[in-house]
């Protein structure tokens, strides 16, 4: 039993950096309606560039944070006038694969930058373990998960309370009809892609920091963890990304124990192919896949 | 007063509007009638901005709106209440008057909130329902959301695109009845419908788009109602 309890707190723990991971994409998926696969990649490069100052410069952590949160945000700008702003008129499978394209050349981009697998990323802390009761907490994933659950009532105050989170969600919702309010739509895009990214560079900067390494295929890693913890949890909806990231960390840290590392990605997948199979619409997501289908029968 | 000056509005080489002269003016309903793809919804767009005329001008009260964004032509005094409604769904009734006056929040919280009280008062049921989601409420609700949700705009016109489609006869009455009340409150309106029976009833002055081009313009009496009605849902080729 208090095995069973310690990896659900590890999962937790693990599984906060997925829901932020998450979030990215369902923010995204839900204002544009189209995937940015190349989300993963864009912290990696991001990441990169942290690692590079911390590396050639002996840089502090607060440093390296700071460049690698800015340095995703302008990958991401970059991707967002490349794969979505300039062919926002086209199909989505038009944005979906050049997103693809670009993951490629980030990749290069960044083994020019680094041409080494591995370098080292600056640790969150050096501190250990902390004991409560018959349970051990890593320090650095409890900073991680703190830092998670304060990034999300802020990104949910955003969304929820301000004039930004307004537009956000009017375009999530119908972006015709937020035109027709005078919303500006390929503004909102662009500036919850900003927003998006700056996200995804704090969710790097703590994995990493937690892993003290990085290499290139962190961005494959990333995009993968992202997606499986959105599709668990529903795409487009913000409550999914959290329920799906946690679930997602719970489930790989209990096969872990109990099956072995083998069988830790496959779980998950399996669990994925469940979840799609009994309700497609994703854990929280049911309801508005349901909606969405109403509505076209509706039009 | 909107004016609409020999307005073309092509679909890649296809014309769907050609060559569309209207008044609407200020203080009055003016209704446009006309069938199915004669080019209503076109116009509704075109002037709003979401699409672009290839000749022609509109103007606001004297201001050219032709080559602005519907941001700008929003700011400037002209809210739609858009075909089907398209309230957001997952929005409270609240939200979703909030997205109305878009181009005012966060600068004047308390007219926003003097506005939205009005909105309940003209809208009873919105009252009731303010902090449920818009995908919950019945049809005319809905209908009535999404004039509320334009009026909250302050516009100086309010466009109707087919304000009765999909509604029960009573709703209906209903929303005619909530077209009139405005009108008589001020707002100049600007109805696109195909009901034409209602529409006449409540117009000062109404159009009859065929086919992309303005086949009648006049009053309600000049025509006999039942070639109106007839040309509104079918055109005028007659056997």
């Amino acid at each position: 039993m208090t095995d069973f309890i310690q990896n659900c707190i590890d999962g937790m723990m693990i599984g906060s950096g997925y829901a932020l991971l998450a979030i990215g994409f369902t923010i995204i998926f839900g204002v544009m309606r189209r995937l940015n696969l190349s989300y993963g990649p864009s912290i990696m490069l991001g990441a990169f560039v942290g690692t590079l100052l911390y590396v050639q410069f002996q840089m502090q952590l607060l440093t390296v944070a700071v460049a690698t949160v800015i340095g995703v945000i302008l990958v991401g700008m970059y991707v967002e006038r490349l794969c979505f702003w300039a062919i926002r008129r086209g199909a989505a499978v038009a944005s979906l694969v050049s997103s693809f394209a670009i993951w490629m050349q980030l990749e290069e981009v960044a083994t020019v930058l680094l041409p080494e697998r591995t370098y080292p990323f600056p640790p969150l802390t050096d501190t250990g373990l902390i004991e409560v009761g018959p349970f051990f907490l890593r320090s650095d994933h409890l900073i991680m998960f703190v830092v998670a659950v304060v990034l999300v009532a802020a990104v949910h105050t955003v969304l929820y309370r301000t004039r930004f989170g307004l537009s956000v969600r009017a375009v999530s919702e119908h972006p015709l009809a937020a035109r027709f309010m005078g919303i500006n739509v390929d503004a909102v895009m662009f500036w919850a892609f900003a927003l998006v990214s700056a996200i995804g560079g704090v969710a790097g900067f703590l994995i990493l920091a937690t892993d003290q390494q990085v290499t290139p295929y962190f961005g494959l890693w990333a995009t993968f963890k992202g997606l499986i913890a959105m599709m668990l949890g529903g795409m487009g909806s913000l409550p999914g990304a959290i329920v799906g990231g946690l679930l997602l960390g719970m489930v790989e840290t209990h096969s872990l124990w109990y099956l072995g590392n083998d069988y830790k990605d496959l779980s998950a997948y399996f669990l994925l192919f469940l979840i799609l199979v009994i309700r497609p619409g994703g854990i929280l997501g049911q309801a508005r896949l349901e909606q969405e289908r109403a509505a076209f029968r509706r039009v | 007063m909107l004016t609409v000056d020999h307005v073309v509005t092509a679909y890649g080489m296809i014309k769907a509007l050609k060559d569309v002269s209207l008044i609407a003016e200020s203080g009055k309903i003016t209704c446009l009638l006309g069938p199915n793809g004669a080019g209503k919804t076109t116009l509704m767009f075109t002037i709003a901005g979401i699409l672009k005329a290839q000749a022609g001008t509109i103007t606001l009260d004297g201001t050219d709106l032709t080559r602005h964004s519907p941001v700008k032509i929003v700011e400037h005094g002209l809210a739609l209440v858009p075909e089907n409604r398209l309230v957001f769904p997952q929005m409270t009734v609240r939200e979703n008057l909030e997205t109305g006056a878009y181009s005012r929040v966060g600068k004047h919280r308390k007219g926003i909130a003097d506005d939205m009280d009005r909105m309940f008062v003209h809208f009873p049921p919105l009252k009731e329902r303010s902090d449920q989601l818009a995908g919950t409420l019945s049809g005319g609700e809905q209908q009535m959301l999404a004039i509320g949700r334009a009026l909250m705009a302050r516009p100086r016109i309010l466009l109707m695109d087919e304000p009765s489609l999909g509604l029960a006869p009573l709703i209906v009455k209903e929303i005619f009845r909530v077209v009139e009340e405005l009108n008589q409150a001020g707002v100049t309106i600007f109805l696109v419908e195909q009901n034409a029976r209602m529409a006449l009833r409540v117009a000062h002055h109404f159009y009859l788009l065929e086919q992309g081009r303005i086949t009648f313009s006049g009053s309600p009496g000049e025509l006999e109602e039942e070639e109106v009605i007839h040309r509104a849902y079918l055109g005028s080729q007659r056997d």
